[in-house]
Parts: C-alpha cells; sequence; structure tokens
C-alpha cells in the first residue's frame, strides 16, 4: 500500500516533445535534433494535392465533358439504352405474410396474389398463380447473396423453366445509389434468361409477397397456394426441392 | 474586349472544375487514392520499424509529430465518413457505426492533444484505435465471405454490401483499417520517442 511520494514534476501532465522548450524547466521534454516538421507536413500535403489532382484528372477522363453528377449517371446510362430498371406493378388479391425468419411460416397454404408490370424492356409481364407449378425468385442487384444466387439460377432454370415448372424472378429493391446498378445490365451479364418483373419504387411485388431478405423464392402450386418459402442462398437440391414442391402441392 | 470575352469562358471553367473536385465519385476515388498511399506509408514504417538499422531514423523523425499526423488521419478518416453518409447518401451498417464509435473520438481527442501538446490520451487512443482495427478487420471479412454474417441480404443495409469498391480491393471498412493502423503506428513512434526523451541523461 506504500505509495511513492509524487514530485511537483510528476504530477504535470506529460507534453509533447519539443525543441523549442528550454533546457532545465520542470516536467518539459528535453530538445532533440529532429528532422523538420514542416519538411514532413509539405511533403505530405504535397502527395495529398497530387492524389486529389489525380482522382479529378481520371473522373474527368472517364465522365468526358459531361457533369451529369455520380447519382445520377448511372439513371442517364439507362435512360439512353431504353430500358427500365422500376415500373408500377398491379397487385390482385391479398398480400402474403411476412416470411417469418424462423418458426412456422403462416403465408404457407394461402392464395398467393397475382401481379401484372412489366419486363426490363417495358414489355408486360405477368406472375399468375393458379396457372401451374411456379417458383417466384426476388432479387436484389447490390446484395451479395443475390449475386451468388443469380448465375446459379441461370443456370438451373434456363428460359424460364425446370423440371417443367415456371420459373420467375422480381428485381426489387432497385436503387441508383447502391452497387451494382443497374440491375438490367447486371441480369444481362449473367445471361439471366428468367422472365423477370421490374418491381415498383415503393418494391410493392416483394411487399405482396412477404418478402423479409434477399434472395427470396416463394414456390405456389397449381393451385395458387404457397407451398414453401425460403430465403438466403440456396444449392441446387434445394432449389429442385422448391420445384418439387411447387409441382406436389405439399409443403417442401 | 478580350477581358470581357475570356472572363465568362474562364469562370465556365472554374464551375465546370468545382462540379468535378464536389463530385462524388472524384471524392471517393480521392479517398481511395489516399487510403492506398497510407498503406503505403504504413507499410514503409513498419519496415523501418522492424530494420534496426533504420528504426531510430523513424522514430526520430516521425515521433515528434506522431500526435499530430495520426491527429490528422482521424480528422480526414471521420470528415470522409462523414462525407459518405450524408453527402454521398451510403447509409452505414451496424459494423461502420461501431468503427465510428471508435473513429470519432480518436479524431476529437487528438486535435485537442495536439493543440495542447498533450501526450497523456495517447495510450487510450492507441486501445481504442486497435478495437477499430479489430472491428474493420472483421467487415472486411464479411464483406469477403457475406454467408459469414448470413445467408441472406437484410433488406435494409446488410454489412456485407461493398458501397465503395476501387482497385479491387479498397473498401469502406479497408479504408477505416488503414486509418485506424496508421494511428496506431504514428502514435507507436510518438511513444517511443519520448520514452527515448526522458531515458536518455541530459535530455540531449
Amino acid at each position: 500500500m506504500s505509495r511513492k511520494p509524487q514530485t511537483p514534476s510528476s504530477k504535470k501532465r506529460p507534453t509533447l516533445p519539443t525543441t523549442r522548450v528550454p533546457s532545465g524547466r520542470a516536467g518539459a521534454a528535453p530538445s532533440v535534433k529532429v528532422k523538420s516538421p514542416l519538411t514532413i507536413a509539405v511533403a505530405v500535403a504535397a502527395v495529398v494535392g497530387l492524389l486529389a489532382i489525380t482522382a479529378v484528372i481520371a473522373t474527368s477522363s472517364k465522365s468526358g465533358n459531361s457533369t451529369v453528377t455520380g447519382s445520377d449517371r448511372p439513371a442517364a446510362d439507362a435512360a439512353a439504352s431504353l430500358t427500365i430498371e422500376t415500373a408500377a406493378v398491379k397487385v390482385t388479391g391479398t398480400a402474403l405474410a411476412a416470411a417469418p425468419q424462423n418458426g412456422a411460416d403462416t403465408g404457407i397454404g394461402t392464395t398467393a396474389p397475382r401481379l401484372d408490370g412489366q419486363t426490363f424492356d417495358s414489355s408486360a409481364v405477368s406472375i399468375a398463380p393458379g396457372s401451374g407449378p411456379m417458383v417466384v425468385v426476388f432479387v436484389a442487384h447490390w446484395c451479395p447473396h443475390c449475386q451468388r444466387e443469380v448465375p446459379l439460377l441461370a443456370k438451373w432454370a434456363v428460359g424460364g423453366t425446370s423440371n417443367n415448372v415456371a420459373v420467375r424472378a422480381v428485381s426489387t429493391s432497385v436503387s441508383s445509389n447502391r452497387p451494382n446498378y443497374p440491375p438490367s445490365d447486371w441480369l444481362s451479364r449473367e445471361n439471366f434468361t428468367i422472365p423477370t418483373m421490374v418491381d415498383s419504387d415503393a418494391s410493392t411485388a416483394a411487399e405482396a409477397y412477404g418478402l423479409t431478405a434477399f434472395p427470396y423464392f416463394v414456390a405456389v402450386d397449381a393451385k395458387g397456394k404457397v407451398v414453401n418459402r425460403t430465403s438466403g442462398e440456396i444449392t441446387e437440391a434445394q432449389f429442385v426441392q422448391l420445384l418439387n414442391s411447387a409441382k406436389g402441392g405439399t409443403p417442401g | 474586349m478580350f477581358q470581357s470575352l475570356s472572363q465568362p469562358l474562364f469562370m465556365e471553367n472554374l464551375r465546370d472544375w468545382k462540379l468535378k473536385v464536389m463530385d462524388r465519385e472524384t471524392v471517393i476515388l480521392f479517398l481511395a487514392l489516399l487510403a492506398v498511399a497510407t498503406q503505403v506509408g504504413v507499410l514503409v514504417g513498419l519496415g523501418l520499424w522492424v530494420s534496426p538499422k533504420w528504426r531510430n531514423v523513424f522514430i526520430e523523425t516521425i515521433g515528434p509529430v506522431g500526435i499530430n499526423g495520426a491527429a490528422a488521419v482521424a480528422t480526414v478518416a471521420t470528415v470522409g465518413s462523414l462525407y459518405l453518409s450524408e453527402v454521398a447518401h451510403f447509409t452505414p451498417c451496424k459494423f461502420c457505426w461501431y468503427q465510428r464509435i471508435a473513429m470519432y473520438p480518436i479524431a476529437i481527442l487528438l486535435v485537442i492533444a495536439a493543440i495542447r501538446r498533450d501526450t497523456s490520451p495517447r495510450f487510450s487512443m492507441q486501445v481504442l484505435a486497435g478495437i477499430g482495427a479489430i472491428i474493420s478487420s472483421y467487415h472486411i471479412l464479411i464483406e469477403r465471405f457475406p454467408q459469414l454474417e448470413s445467408s441472406s441480404c437484410d433488406p435494409n443495409n446488410p454489412c456485407s454490401l461493398k458501397w465503395v469498391d476501387k482497385f479491387g480491393y479498397v473498401t469502406i471498412p479497408v479504408m477505416a483499417f488503414t486509418g485506424f493502423i496508421a494511428i496506431s503506428l504514428l502514435l507507436g513512434a510518438s511513444r517511443r520517442h519520448e520514452k527515448r526523451l526522458f531515458a536518455s541523461p541530459g535530455g540531449d
């Protein structure tokens, strides 16, 4: 419990070493020969300035004479190619309850609503439960899990059919401010041939199907009843299970 | 006559440059370049630190400006982070917030310390920077391996979302990690330098 008595100098708060402090002052750092801090500051400022100029020149050469801001540029590019990334979606029927992350899904057995909207090229497209077994996939362009799942889906359901089950996709939660925009370019790059509906700005279709996470899968039987819902990355075996549950009309 | 014609053109060019400087893509590229330059600086600094021959040179050169340098790094990181969320409208995720909790106090306290020439917060700030670097590392892992966070994306704002991805590896947590490591190194150099000063008899 014995404590060393503190000298007046040790009670002082420590200070930054300095070359200008007169020697002999209690508690102050002694002088030392160091490289001038001013030289270091000038060197750092020069590097920062050089990087700033590089950034301005690099982005100028990319955008040419355009003064369109970053957030508007993708939208401008999309408009130029006459594709749409979002459009109004008409929902007919009762919206499904939100899919639970755990536990029993109260949406199973309820009738899935019909969705009428548009594809990326503005053609009309419908997701009409009751016209046959169907699996509806919801993807978001910015979601890394969707980015990993889409190439697999493109292989498993070429043209929008797999094991005689219709597969339909919805591009939802679209935001020009988020990465991997626009979704039309992304899905085109991935050779995604599944007929895809573009969701509205308010994600009407996703809400109508009770989406709570991406990627999101809803299996609907021939009568239009929901038989299975799941979210997250799935394997081919799990995808086949979804198809079979849609065909069989039994929860997978 | 010449002046009246050239002045509007000059003003127009100046306006274009101002727009370009404030452009989101330009700022993001600048921040990414700054992160890469800092990484180079950190690697060089660490190389000098571990080399018995050059350690003294590094500590004697960087040590006296260690706190000022760390304050500058933390301030740039704080301003950059605020720009990304408030101007570029990139929504910070959970781990971004944890890193902010570490970085923002470092910026404020080190700026005050640098102004007052006070070295007392140095150790606490090093600890905070260490915690921040650990959080950044985990965030980087989540970005690289999204399944570590979850097998699906939260519709609002998953931490696996890469708002910025430059040069194939510079993302926001990579920038933060660089900042935390640079701060730790600068403060470490400052501490070593001061220890030597107080240890040396006569002070010189």
